[in-house]
């Protein structure tokens, strides 16, 4: 499996060595990540249930303040301490 | 080449699973001797996604190379120094904590899934990238095995190919084996660090980047490890908020990428289009529908990059 996949490498790596990478895709490449980032957290903040049923804000509450942080502070570490923390101080009301 | 890659990926995935695995993580065992069929998927997985990653920054590194012109920059020596080794695994050290935390919290919440701990292993140790692997995690826990990890992640790691194609021309004399091992080294954090240092002005050094990318490397297997052995003392995540931590870690990710206005604009758009493919299709949907409408917008905008 993993040497189909080293020997498939070598005619793409032939062919995109002559190959110019478009303007365009590059513009849209930028945004890949961005894209990839908010589809993993924002369905689920908003599509959250708890365990008991029904819909609960307490991970849009902890995800504001996550991405907060995130964008204050820019390690992702403080995001995820953040978050973490705010989730436990939600559920100990 | 990829749609042979992906429907080999699933015609495999469809031999070694007889069960669908539904469990959320709480359930599954984190069994002496369990034979679920997820531990003999995980390893396989991580070597894919380690294929595809090292797949697609070669590619971008010899793009880099041999498309563009070669300015005479100045040769950088073709050996390693060892100052300048030293130098770079300084500079990553405060980053170096960012990647303690994360491989702890990774290596804790794959031991929760019921992954064993040396398929664990393997999967830091080879695929080397926080945000996939916390992506692939969530897949499995969910019970998403197989194609849509490779997908997620082939999305996930488009932007390597900007960090090839940004580092390419700078190491034009290097040879192909050093590359390709620099390739396997790359991640967020060393790319962040040798695009500073070459943007000060520095010559371009391979020491200085195997430094502060060794270093980066080693923290994060190292934390994983860390996680994935105490991982089992933590007998309720919930109480501790560790169910949200997957999510907080990619808003803090998510956060980073907010570089301007129009990011923003694009996040929401992907944001509010994934919720839509979430309700129709799940995660997998959602990454598709979010990325695509990311990339799109990308491609379409007319922001002076």
């Amino acid at each position: 499996m993993a040497l189909i996949t080293y020997l498939t490498r070598f005619p793409m790596l032939l062919i995109s060595s002559r190959v110019h990478l478009p303007t365009w895709l590059l513009r849209g490449l930028k945004m890949a990540a961005l894209g990839v980032f908010s589809s993993l957290t924002i369905p689920p903040i908003l599509f959250h249930h708890t365990k008991l049923g029904g819909w609960s804000p307490e991970y849009l509450i902890a995800g504001a303040v996550a991405l907060a942080v995130g964008v204050w502070r820019k390690q992702t570490i403080f995001s995820l301490g953040a978050g973490v923390l705010c989730l436990i101080v939600i559920r100990a009301m | 080449m990829q749609r042979e890659e992906l429907s080999c990926a699933n015609s495999i995935v469809s031999l070694l699973i007889k069960v669908e695995v539904k469990n959320p993580p709480q359930q599954l065992s984190k069994g002496i001797g369990s034979q679920s069929p997820i531990h003999l998927l995980f390893y396989r997985v991580a070597i894919k996604l380690f294929a595809i990653k090292i797949l697609y920054i070669s590619i971008l590194i010899e793009v880099g190379v041999f498309a563009v012109e070669a300015e005479a920059k100045g040769k950088e020596s073709t050996r390693t120094t060892w100052p300048l080794f030293f130098q770079g695994a300084a500079r990553s050290l405060p980053i170096a904590v960012s990647a303690m935390v994360d491989g702890m919290v990774f290596g804790m919440l794959a031991q929760q899934a019921g992954v064993h701990l040396w398929e664990i292993m393997l999967f830091s140790l080879l695929v080397n990238a926080g945000s996939s692997q916390f992506a692939a995690l969530g897949f499995v826990a969910q019970g998403v095995i197989g194609w849509p990890i490779l997908v997620s992640t082939f999305m996930l790691n488009a932007r390597h190919l900007l960090y090839g194609i940004t580092l390419g021309p700078s190491f034009r004399n290097q040879p192909p084996w050093k590359l390709s091992l620099m390739a396997a080294q790359l991640s967020d954090e060393s790319y962040a660090i040798l695009a500073n240092y070459l943007a000060e002005g520095n010559r371009p050094s391979f020491g200085y980047f195997f430094g502060a990318s060794f270093t980066d490397y080693a923290v994060w297997n190292v934390a994983t490890l860390l996680g994935g052995v105490f991982g089992s003392f933590i007998t309720d995540p919930a109480r501790y908020g560790l169910d949200f931590a997957f999510t907080a870690t990619f808003l803090g990710f998510l956060a980073s990428q907010l570089l301007s206005r129009f990011y923003v604009v694009v996040a929401i758009v992907s944001g509010a289009l994934a919720c839509v493919g979430y309700w129709l299709g799940g995660t997998t949907a959602a990454v598709l529908v979010g990325t695509i409408a990311a990339i799109l917008m990308g491609v379409f905008s007319r922001e002076p990059q």
